[in-house]
């Protein structure tokens, strides 16, 4: 039979819808020749299906086959990647739609669909994307079922009906996302995906950059457990640049094999505890406050204590650290082991001899640190346009031009440092974040990123110096946002970041709500793994077998249950009479103005000469119904003379009541 | 391989018994609850696969989001028991009329199905077992007729195999079935033989007289045409002048009563004999000739008409021989 079996023209126009929202997702990753041949194949199924062309060759479909899965190899290089699987699958999918006359062809088809509409959750984990798969989902479920429909086949049908089994069908899949446990992964896969590189670079060069514009991206957002601590100490740590070759600070990984002094942390309680989510950044660091105590798994620490992940971060990553904000990190000895970070390149003489002749006035590390501020604070300007500064950058930075951001401050801060042998390096991170007070967490943005200095002192160990808030104690303050709005050039990369960031405006407080919704989203929903234990224990008290089987099966049956009634239970779906219901109204009416109700168990002849009685003017009204009532259910009325007469009846007797 | 048959039929047996002993018997049986089996069908088993595929790549990329359509789709596949059941509960099956054939070809059977409640079940399979299955569009309130044919291999009263309604809808994932014992019965002609009208056969008269196969010779007169009149005997020529349609009549001087006499074919096997009466019954018939028949113990004065027809075929359908 099903054999013989012919797609109806809906099912096959279904098929095509899946086919059209499932690929859309994969859109900007597929590559242009596979668009073709999905445009290709569908057009000439649907040539086919209007009757101009015939069903290609098997010949034909065989090669075209082959050419698709060489051109997904070459062009993904293998098909190991997810994108390449995707691209695979579509290929195979939309070749398959050339050949659909069965309905095992058309299953087919339906249920990769299914996988390739999973597949878009892969690359992209949005509030939005999950919206759209799961109408997506709900479109091929509507597929499945024009498949099957036999009876009153429209366009129509299978989405409403879809649509109907969707909305029965969510409450039991919430009820097995909460409940059912996550395993770990079962292999290790890495994602592949190209995602976009944002955040912190790896080097640092102040004197090329003559105009900072900067995104108002989020970087990072941060639950603490507990108090928050204040604006000033929200120094995130994201990498240290040890190195210097007179241009720029970097981190030559070659020399973070020599040997490294080895240093003692001491810690000083409480500890902060805090949930750090981080986006994808397509680098390795993750920003700290201060001292990490914790290294989360895949993570190492090193030796300057930062954290580094063992693969780049390729999606957003939620992240449980603790941090020891009073800690003194020294090793013991002195300066001198600090070969790497008292190594200056030739050049910026003048630099290095006022770092000196200061050096032997004050004649401590301290003092001289205070004079440095002090000289920040009084002949410096910050400024996100920064003139240019070329060879001898340092030198022509202190004596020239004397404006410039974090980057030029700290730059010439552990250059400075370094010239009288005192170890530094200049940190790279994130200075503070903007609060939201609907979720209240932290939400840390790309234009928060800051460049400070940690210096070594003998008694001290590292020390952090911040010599930017020597010369713009307001940027350390207060958020950035409050702080650089009325800079025009501020932001001028986001056409609407500027809008969504001021503070009195309702955008910027629209974008806070939204904000706390899509974080909630990404903490509840999307790494909800990480949550699972805590909410069934919050939900069960404790977890056992038993109780997740309770827990499981009693909002089930209680879910079915409804929708068996609602299939079901006769009073829904029993078919009424209109007379009896055109009765039942007439009788309602009587009822309400003259309290003539029709009682139970009263037969309508009885009923009507009881009206007639009360109501004269109704009489002649009420007897013929009751006669062609009569007439209808017991004398074989057959042509409905009777039936449509009582009608008529009935409502000229209700506009005289 | 035999072995795994072996265990097959051990597991199946004592489920198959089951299974018949709790068939519902009747004229006419609705399905509900007791009756109705559900399993995953292939493509069912397809769909799991499909969700467990997706559960895999979510546990194995830590997806949440990929868990939950998953598990969307398995709580699809355990919404479509209700649905799939609800499809089928409910539908009342009623034996109506049965018509007879000839040994050897199918037998129709008419059905009535309704179904209650205002939904309207869609997609319902019909089979006898082992037959080819018939599908019902849509089966509501007012019901629909069904015509299923079922083979008819030997003469008799024909009692239908089991009847399996089966559907999957609404989205294929599972199957559910049930099987209906529906009392009903048709009768099988035997399968008409070819035999050559020998005099030895046919002419043996009631009361002796000689009778002609053509009927008799004198013409009598005209008469009035009734539908069921042989067409030879239409005065073609009348009609032609526009005057009506009439037929001839002959006049019975000749005695055209045509006795078919069951030991004329004497030395034959019964089914044989049967089968050779039966033709003869349909040619006498399609000839418009009186006719009559003897079987032993049993004997039908001639007439003619499909009703007497019908009474003789059935005669020779049920006729005790020494068939098995």
């Amino acid at each position: 039979m099903s054999a013989q079996y012919r797609l109806s023209r809906p099912a096959l126009l279904w098929q095509f819808i899946a086919i059209a929202v499932v690929v859309v997702p994969h859109l900007s990753h597929l590559p242009i020749w596979l668009l073709l041949l999905i445009l290709a194949t569908v057009g000439w199924r649907l040539m086919v299906h209007m009757g101009r062309w015939s069903f290609p060759h098997w010949s034909i479909r065989t090669l075209i086959s082959l050419a698709a899965c060489g051109g997904v190899f070459l062009s993904y290089g293998g098909i190991g990647g997810v994108n390449g699987m995707v691209a695979l699958l579509i290929a195979g999918f939309s070749l398959k739609s050339l050949e659909i006359h069965k309905r095992r062809d058309a299953l087919l088809v339906v249920y990769v669909a299914y996988i390739v509409a999973t597949s878009a959750l892969l690359f992209d984990q949005s509030v939005w994307m999950a919206a759209y798969v799961l109408i997506a989902v709900q479109l091929t479920t509507a597929a499945l079922l024009a498949i099957y429909q036999t009876h009153n086949v429209d366009i129509g049908r299978p989405f409403r009906t879809s649509a109907v089994m969707m909305m029965q069908a969510l409450p039991l899949m919430l009820v097995l996302f909460i409940i059912i446990p996550r395993m770990g992964p079962i292999w290790n896969l890495k994602m592949e995906v190209g995602a976009a590189r944002t955040g912190l670079s790896d080097t640092m060069s102040p004197g090329e950059i003559t105009n900072l514009t900067r995104s108002s991206e989020v970087a990072f957002r941060v639950r603490f457990e507990g108090e928050r601590p204040p604006q000033n100490a929200l120094y995130w740590r994201a990498m240290t640049y040890p190195d210097f070759d007179g241009r720029s600070w970097y981190r030559d990984e070659a020399r973070d094999r020599q040997r490294v002094p080895t240093e003692s942390l001491e810690i000083q309680r409480p500890v902060l505890k805090y949930e750090l989510m981080l986006e994808a950044t397509g680098s390795r660091y993750i920003p700290t406050l201060d001292m990490p105590l914790a290294t989360p798994i895949g993570v190492r620490l090193n030796p300057d204590m930062t954290l580094r992940l063992n693969y780049p971060l390729q999606k957003r990553e939620e992240y449980s650290l603790e941090s020891a904000l009073q800690y003194r990190l020294t090793a013991q000895g002195e300066a001198l082991n600090y070969v790497r970070e008292l190594s200056l390149p030739i050049g910026n003489r003048r630099t290095r001899e006022l770092a000196r002749r200061w050096y032997t006035e004050t004649g401590s590390g301290e003092a001289f640190i205070a004079r440095l501020m002090a000289f920040y604070n009084g002949r410096f300007t910050y400024t996100l346009k920064p003139p240019k500064l070329g060879r001898d950058s340092i030198d022509k930075f202190m004596f020239e031009t004397q404006r410039g951001f974090c980057g030029h401050f700290s730059s010439s801060m552990v250059f400075m440092l370094r010239s009288v042998g005192i170890p530094a390096r200049v940190v790279a991170g994130y200075q503070g974040g903007e609060w939201n007070p609907y979720e209240n967490y932290l939400v840390v943005r790309q234009y928060d990123a800051h460049a400070w200095v940690e210096a070594w002192l003998p008694q001290k160990g590292w020390v952090r110096i911040d010599p930017t808030a020597a010369v713009a104690p307001e940027r350390i303050e207060r958020p950035s946002e409050e702080l650089f709005s009325e800079e025009e050039d501020f932001l001028r990369d986001a056409p609407l970041g500027g809008l969504t960031v001021g503070r009195n405006s309702l955008l910027a407080d629209l974008w806070m709500q939204w904000d706390a919704i899509s974080y909630g989203w990404q903490q509840w929903v999307v790494n909800y793994h990480s949550h699972q234990t805590d909410v069934l224990k919050r939900l069960l008290g404790e977890i056992t077998p038993l109780r997740l089987a309770l827990a499981l099966l009693i909002p089930f049956s209680f879910v079915m249950c409804l929708v068996a009634l609602k299939l079901f239970w006769r009073r829904w779906n029993l078919v009424r009479d209109r007379h009896d219901q055109a009765l039942e109204r007439l009788s309602q009416r009587l009822h309400n103005k003259s309290g003539l109700g029709r009682q139970p168990g009263e037969t309508v002849k009885n009923y009507s000469d009881r009206v007639a009685e009360i109501r004269p003017d109704l009489a002649l009204h009420m007897q013929e119904i009751a006669y062609c009532y009569e007439l209808m259910r017991y004398a074989g009325d057959d042509t409905g003379s009777a039936a449509r007469r009582m009608l008529v009846l009935v409502r000229q007797c209700q506009a005289k009541v | 391989m035999s072995v795994l048959s072996f265990t097959l039929r051990t597991i199946r047996e004592p489920f198959q018994r089951w299974a018949e002993n709790r068939r519902p018997r009747g004229a006419s049986i609705e399905l509900n609850q007791k009756r109705i089996f559900i399993f995953p069908s292939a493509a069912g088993a397809a769909f799991l696969m499909v969700a467990l595929l997706l559960l895999l790549i979510g546990t194995n990329y830590e997806n949440n989001l990929v868990h939950a359509v998953a598990f969307l789709l398995l709580s699809l596949f355990v919404l479509s028991i209700i649905h799939t059941y609800g499809n089928l509960s409910g539908i009342r099956v009623t034996a109506k009329e049965s018509h007879s054939c000839f040994a050897g070809e199918r037998a129709e059977f008419e059905l009535h199905l309704t179904a209650n409640g205002k939904r309207v079940r869609e997609n319902v399979q019909l089979a006898w077992k082992g037959g080819t299955p018939q599908t019902v569009k849509a089966i509501d309130g007012d019901g629909c007729r069904v015509r299923l044919y079922h083979p008819a291999p030997k003469r008799g009263r024909l009692k239908p195999e089991p009847l399996l309604i089966e559907s999957t809808f609404p989205l294929g994932l599972l199957r559910a079935w049930s099987w209906l014992e529906i009392e009903s019965s048709a009768v099988i002609y035997p399968a008409p033989l070819q035999v050559q009208m020998s005099k030895s056969q046919v002419l043996e008269g009631g009361d002796g007289a000689q009778q002609a196969m053509d009927g008799g010779e004198d013409f009598s007169g005209f008469t009035q045409y009734q539908p069921g009149m042989p067409l030879r005997h239409v005065a073609w020529k009348a009609y032609a002048r526009g005057r009506g349609l009439h037929a001839k009549t002959y006049h019975a001087q000749v005695d055209d009563r045509i006795w078919l006499d069951w030991e004329a074919f004497s030395g034959q096997p019964t089914e044989m004999r049967l089968s050779s009466l039966c033709y003869l019954v349909n040619q006498l018939e399609k000839h418009g000739d009186h006719y009559g028949l003897r079987l032993p113990g049993n004997s039908f004065e001639p007439d003619r008409g499909e009703q007497h027809r019908k009474r003789l075929l059935t005669a020779l359908a049920l006729h005790p021989g020494d068939r098995v």
